[in-house]
């Protein structure tokens, strides 16, 4: 069965470029727009990993990690940020918060492949 | 032109007044410079980076790529000129940790070695105890214990200083920005904060034919996007600062303070405060774009500088290579592009003598540049 990833990001343009790529790693992917369209995928259906914006309406990706942390279906699921927010204190805060992984904007393929790999998911 | 290979056929670049085979004359610059062949780039696009290594030359500013390849070779070479061109043809995109097989390779072997200093250090205690407490009971007990402790110091001491504790010295021989050799240093810097490993020492040494890069790899300094390519967020933030404005990361001094750069072309004898019995080489994507006699040369070279347990790390492609240039079968079957000294013996058609003179190796005969 194909691992899945949630892509949360606010710009289309993210998340068909990051389908794009975790589909070729062999991922089955889904997306979100907001945390809270997120949240309420990850209790229906958690998936095995999502990629996370951070500055997002309705539910900003910061607050979505820290609720779906605390549910139990979400205790599991490797979290790895990807975010314009590159800024030292930001990075602590996201780690703090309970990411597994964190990508500073703009990525590309070399860059998701290194940071699945490092968290085991590739 | 659309293929890698379409501008191979004509060669010719179409001037104002005049017409030259660039390909014949950069592949006379690059292998008489490096060992290196043309890169698989068509005409057009080999041209543009000409002319931007043209564009260099601001105190030049009418100076053509056919003036610029006429000068970068041959006896009367221009030795800037020549550095130019192989600058700008002389790339690699360089990851931390790209080589994960081969860095996870060192790791098992390091912590294999140290962990047998270890359990000789505590051998050594073991021994003296024992010793001292059965000269111990049979001299007096008191007496006893006290050369028993006394002993205990002493031979304890002596396995200490018995043990080779050397240190570790690696070659990161092409190390273009400073990934590899910065790699390098967070994976000793990791076992030296091991508990159960103790008396890591090491020595890093890393060069690279282009000065711009070996700056570049002497500042350490990376944006956001170089950074974290082969750099989990746990090495970036424990390792790197954050420049202050953002987007850049500083390797922390400690970590560039152990590395030794120096500019090196491979054709070229290595310095001589580089130490002949070096325990790991580094050199992996590298001799993808050399010419196949000269990288054999190189290898040959490399593995001359290896102590007898040491390992040359290539690409998994270059086997055939180090199979042409003196390791065995048996090298392969260990790690992919992980190749070891002890299978090595020199091919008949070069001696150990000749590689340990101060001699450059020469590329194969190339065709001449002709002028037209």
């Amino acid at each position: 069965m194909a691992k899945t990833c949630l892509v949360v990001d606010d710009s289309k343009i993210v998340r068909v470029m990051a389908r794009k790529i975790l589909e070729g790693l062999g991922f089955e992917v889904f997306d979100a727009e907001n945390g809270q369209e997120a949240l309420d995928f990850c209790i229906k259906s958690p998936p095995s990993c999502i990629l996370l914006d951070w500055n997002m309406p309705v539910m900003n990706g910061l607050d979505f990690l820290k609720k779906v942390r605390g549910e139990s279906v979400g205790k599991n699921i490797k979290i790895i940020f990807c975010t314009t927010q590159t800024d030292a204190e930001s990075v602590k805060q996201g780690m703090s918060a309970g990411a597994d992984e964190y990508i500073m904007k703009p990525f590309d393929e070399g860059v998701i492949k290194s940071k699945f790999s490092e968290v085991g998911l590739i | 032109m659309s293929g890698a290979d379409s501008g191979t056929n004509s060669g010719a670049i179409v001037g104002e007044h005049e017409e030259f085979h660039l390909r014949q004359a950069l592949s006379a610059v690059l292998k008489e410079g490096a060992g290196l062949c043309v890169p698989p780039l068509d005409d057009d696009k080999l041209l543009a980076r000409l002319l931007a290594v043209c564009a260099g030359f601001r105190n030049r500013p009418l100076l053509t790529p056919q003036e610029l390849l006429a000068h970068a070779q041959g006896e009367r070479c221009n030795e800037i000129f020549r550095q130019a061109v192989l600058e700008g043809f002389f790339s690699r995109n360089a990851v931390f940790f790209r080589d994960l097989t081969a860095f996870r390779f060192l790791q098992e072997k390091l912590q294999e070695r140290l962990q047998g200093i270890n359990q000789g250090i505590n051998q050594g205690i073991n021994q003296g105890i024992n010793q001292g407490i059965n000269q111990g009971i049979n001299q007096g007990i008191n007496q006893g214990i006290n050369q028993g402790i006394n002993q205990d110091r002493s031979t304890s001491s002596n396995s200490v200083a018995n043990i080779p504790t050397r240190p570790i010295k690696v070659w990161s021989a092409a190390c273009a920005s400073g990934q590899e050799p910065l790699s390098l240093s967070i994976l000793f810097h990791d076992l030296q904060k091991r508990s159960d490993i103790s008396g890591l020492d090491f020595e890093i040494y890393a060069s690279d034919i282009s000065s711009r890069s070996l700056e570049k790899a002497k500042k350490g300094l990376y944006n956001n996007f170089d950074a974290q390519h082969g750099l989990s967020i746990g090495n970036l933030m424990s390792y790197f600062d954050e420049q202050a404005g953002g987007g850049f990361w500083q390797a922390k001094a400690f970590l560039l303070a152990g590395i030794k750069f120096f500019q090196h072309n491979l054709l070229h004898s290595p310095p001589s405060f580089l130490p002949r019995e070096l325990d790991w080489i580094f050199i992996p994507h590298t001799f993808g774009n050399f010419d196949a006699a000269v990288a054999e040369r190189v290898i040959t070279r490399l593995a001359s500088l290896l102590s007898a347990d040491g390992w040359l790390v290539l690409s998994p492609r270059d086997a055939e290579l180090a199979l042409r240039a003196g390791f065995s079968e048996e090298a392969l079957s260990c790690e992919r592009g992980l190749f070891s000294r002890a299978t090595f013996s020199y091919p008949d058609r070069i001696s150990a003598k000749s590689l340990a003179s101060d001699s450059s190796i020469s590329p194969s005969p190339s065709p001449a540049f002709a002028e037209n």
